[in-house]
């Protein structure tokens, strides 16, 4: 069994907490994340019959009036990165947090995830935009927390792509 | 050509000894060495040059100067250069300390103030703690233990509190990777209750992170503490990992020890898995005897020696039953001889043998039934019930004069104003009773019990009455019949007495006869005198049987001349002009016949 710290990490607003609710499992109340900015949740997986723990540090949203805690990040073997489809400058947050997370705990993998991809006639982010990034490198994926879209195959990436190095290292 | 080469080569001593090999040879060697030394000559020089650097120490020193760092660097987190390294590092500083302790100590100046201030706050938080306690308890049963075990062995009183008072429970140890937060191991007393232990490992270090970033407080301060009601958690960190044990209870020192002991021993032990590790903990199990040795609990002194103290409570419990019962049965034995006591001096009872049988006082005796109630005088005995006692009592009679007395008024009924007395068996009747009581009681009285004979003192009420009325005078004014106010009202105190002859006369069921005589003063006529010492005996006659009196039969007669009883004075005439009564009462009951 491996455990691993991930981060959630986005924009206030952008549908964080909800968009993982239904995929974790957790033994605080949402009000954790108003008073002292984080909320634990945790996750198991099942990649290629190994078993991985995550525990989820839902970090409250990065915005102009509250700056992202970076002692919450420390530790963390990757991290969760939510934009709002249909917000465009939720992304440019999502580029800011990721830029303080690198600066951080340096290179670790994430997964872009640009939630509400069910409400498509107000989406803003351009498809350039995202073949930038997946250029960069970027794993990006469109999810849905009304539908629970995709939600699951986000966290089965990051789980791979966290174990992988380890494997490589020879590290069981 | 050898020549050639030594100067090229710059070195002499290699000249020389080519310059001597060359001595004996021939021109075909030479033309070898030359071609030799074309072909090979570059890479033997350089073969020397290398020779001559590595054979020189300072070249090497400056060689290995140069990478030294580097290595050291690559190498930082090898735990075998640490232990390459721990020795000399501790003999350098023991010297340096032998030689100037001062450059180590202002190298530690800015750590060790606060090191010391956290021991110290550590400490003085606990006893606190502890002596807050020892206050509550200072006038308890405990507290005096506490002083006698101070006392018995001499070690101060403070201390036996703080070891003595302290109760808690490690409920739950944490061994969390200090900067992720993941869970590494957890022990539990009681894995009932516990919630997910990898989101609250998690969430205890969000928290301590959120206070230190809240209250802005340094790098190396951190957390220690936490307490919500009964329950804290206390915080051990190492550079790599914490240990948190939640206690129930206040925090002793003992578990604070036991948890900062445990970090370092983690330290030491997993030090570099703890740094480079990717995420399984499985190997920490190995950590877990350290964490369950955390698992501290104190419980009471009463749970732990259960037996003991039972023992002694339950020896306390017979002491004092025995005691109570030792204490009321001499209670009991004492109520009782003082009810026997009071029973011997009791008149009218006579006790005669006393025993217990079956939890019961028996007491057998005589008593007269004139005597006070045996139950009457228990119940001035406290702590005796009348159902502890079995009496059986025979009736008698009892010769105390007491008793023959009381008889004695049961049976004569002494009229009021009569009162008897008893002594040496004579029962002595004073008063003025009737002259039936004084009959009838002269002839019972020798039947009662202890009475010889009966003495009366004093005269029957009869009696009195007869010499009363005998003596009562009705006066008249000289040459009247009638009377006047004052005569009247003797005359009326007379016929009262004689009322009351009557009522007594009846009851003993005799008669009596009065004569009511007239008399006059000796001046004027005989005749007349006469006539006037009848009218005035009439008179009075006319009066009294106004009364009715049934018992007493009247008459009246007038005397011719009365006879001078104090000569002629005025008083002696005064008394002559009278009226005077002769009363006699016929004891003969034969008598009543006739009359009747």
């Amino acid at each position: 069994m491996i455990q691993k710290k991930i981060c959630l990490l986005g924009g206030s607003g952008v549908g964080k907490t909800s968009l993982v609710s239904q995929f974790v499992h957790s033994i605080f109340s949402d009000k954790y994340l108003t008073t002292v900015g984080v909320k634990i949740d945790k996750k198991s997986l099942d990649l290629d019959s190994e078993r991985v723990d995550l525990v989820i540090w839902d970090i409250y949203g990065h915005d102009d009036f509250q700056k992202l805690r970076s002692s919450y990040l420390r530790g963390a073997s990757g991290y969760l990165l939510v934009a709002d489809g249909t917000r465009a400058a939720t992304l440019e947050t999502a580029l800011e947090v990721q830029h303080l997370a690198y600066e951080t705990i340096g290179e670790v993998p994430f997964v872009l995830l640009l939630n509400k991809a069910d409400l498509e006639e107000d989406w803003q982010i351009p498809e350039t935009a995202i073949h930038e990034l997946v250029g960069l490198g970027w794993q990006v994926i469109e999810t849905s927390a009304k539908t629970g879209e995709k939600v699951d195959a986000a966290f089965a990436s990051l789980g791979r792509a966290m174990v992988a190095p380890a494997r490589e290292n020879g590290h069981e | 050509m050898a020549e050639s080469v030594a100067p090229r080569n710059g070195e002499p001593e290699h000249g020389s000894l080519l310059q001597s090999a060359s001595d004996r040879r021939t021109p075909a060697d030479d033309n070898f060495a030359h071609l030799r030394s074309i072909i090979v000559g570059p890479e033997q020089r350089e073969l020397l040059t290398l020779r001559a650097h590595l054979l020189d120490p300072t070249t090497q020193t400056r060689d290995v100067s140069r990478v030294l760092p580097d290595a050291l660097q690559l190498r930082s987190r090898d735990p075998q250069l640490m232990q390459a390294l721990a020795p000399s590092i501790e003999q350098a500083i023991t010297a340096s300390v032998a030689r100037d302790p001062q450059p180590l100590a202002d190298a530690l100046f800015p750590v060790i103030g606060p090191a010391i201030r956290k021991a110290v706050a550590h400490t003085f938080d606990a006893m606190i703690e502890s002596l807050n306690q020892a206050v509550d308890r200072t006038v308890s049963w405990r507290a005096m233990r506490w002083r006698w075990v101070a006392w018995r062995t001499g070690r101060p009183y403070a201390e036996i509190v703080l070891a003595d008072t302290v109760e808690y429970r490690v409920e739950q140890v944490f061994l969390v990777q200090r900067e992720s937060g993941l869970l590494l191991q957890h022990v539990a007393h009681d894995r009932r209750g516990e919630r997910d232990p990898d989101q609250v490992s998690a969430m205890l270090t969000a928290i301590t992170d959120f206070a230190r970033d809240s209250f802005q407080i340094g790098e190396s301060d951190t957390l220690e503490s936490l307490r919500i009601g009964d329950l804290a958690v206390s915080i051990a960190q190492g550079p790599h990992a914490i240990v948190a044990a939640v206690v129930r209870g206040s925090i002793p020192l003992s578990v604070r020890s036991a948890i900062e002991n445990a970090a370092e021993s983690i330290h030491r032990q997993f030090g570099a898995t703890l740094q480079s590790l990717d995420g399984d903990p499985a190997v920490f199990a190995a950590a877990r005897p350290i964490l369950e040795s955390c698992l501290l609990t104190q419980q009471r002194q009463a749970h732990r020696r259960p037996s003991y103290r039972g023992w002694v409570a339950a020896g306390i419990v017979l002491l004092a039953i025995v005691g109570v019962w030792i204490y009321r049965e001499a209670q009991t034995r004492q109520a009782w001889n003082a009810y026997l006591d009071q029973l011997r001096r009791e008149p009218g009872i006579v006790v005669v043998s006393v025993d217990r049988r079956g939890g019961k006082f028996i007491v057998n005796g005589l008593r007269d039934p004139l005597s006070r109630d045996p139950g009457q005088l228990l119940t001035a005995q406290a702590g005796l019930p009348l159902a502890s006692i079995d009496s059986r009592w025979e009736p008698y009679q009892a010769l105390h004069p007491a008793f023959i007395i009381a008889r004695a008024i049961l049976l004569l009924r002494p009229p009021p104003g009569v009162s008897l007395t008893f002594a040496d068996g004579v029962l002595t009747a004073t008063g003025s009773p009737s002259q039936r009581w004084v009959s009838d009681t002269g002839r019972i009285a020798p039947a009662i019990a202890g009475v010889q004979r009966v003495v009366f003192v004093g005269d029957t009420r009869e009696a009195i009455l007869v010499a009363q009325v005998g003596s009562a005078m009705v006066n008249f004014a000289k040459g009247q019949a009638q009377f006047d106010e004052i005569q009247h009202q003797h005359l009326a105190a007379v016929v009262l007495e004689l009322q009351e002859l009557d009522r007594l006369l009846m009851s003993s069921g005799r008669r009596a006869r009065l004569e009511i005589i007239g008399d006059a003063d000796s001046d004027g006529p005989e005749s007349l005198n006469a006539q006037l010492s009848l009218a005035r005996a009439n008179h009075v006659l006319t009066v009294i049987r106004g009364a009715a009196l049934q018992r007493i039969d009247l008459s009246a007669r007038g005397l011719w001349q009365s006879l001078p009883a104090a000569g002629a004075t005025h008083t002696g005439r005064l008394r002559n002009r009278r009226v005077s009564f002769e009363i006699r009462v016929m004891d003969d009951p034969a008598s009543r016949g006739p009359q009747q």
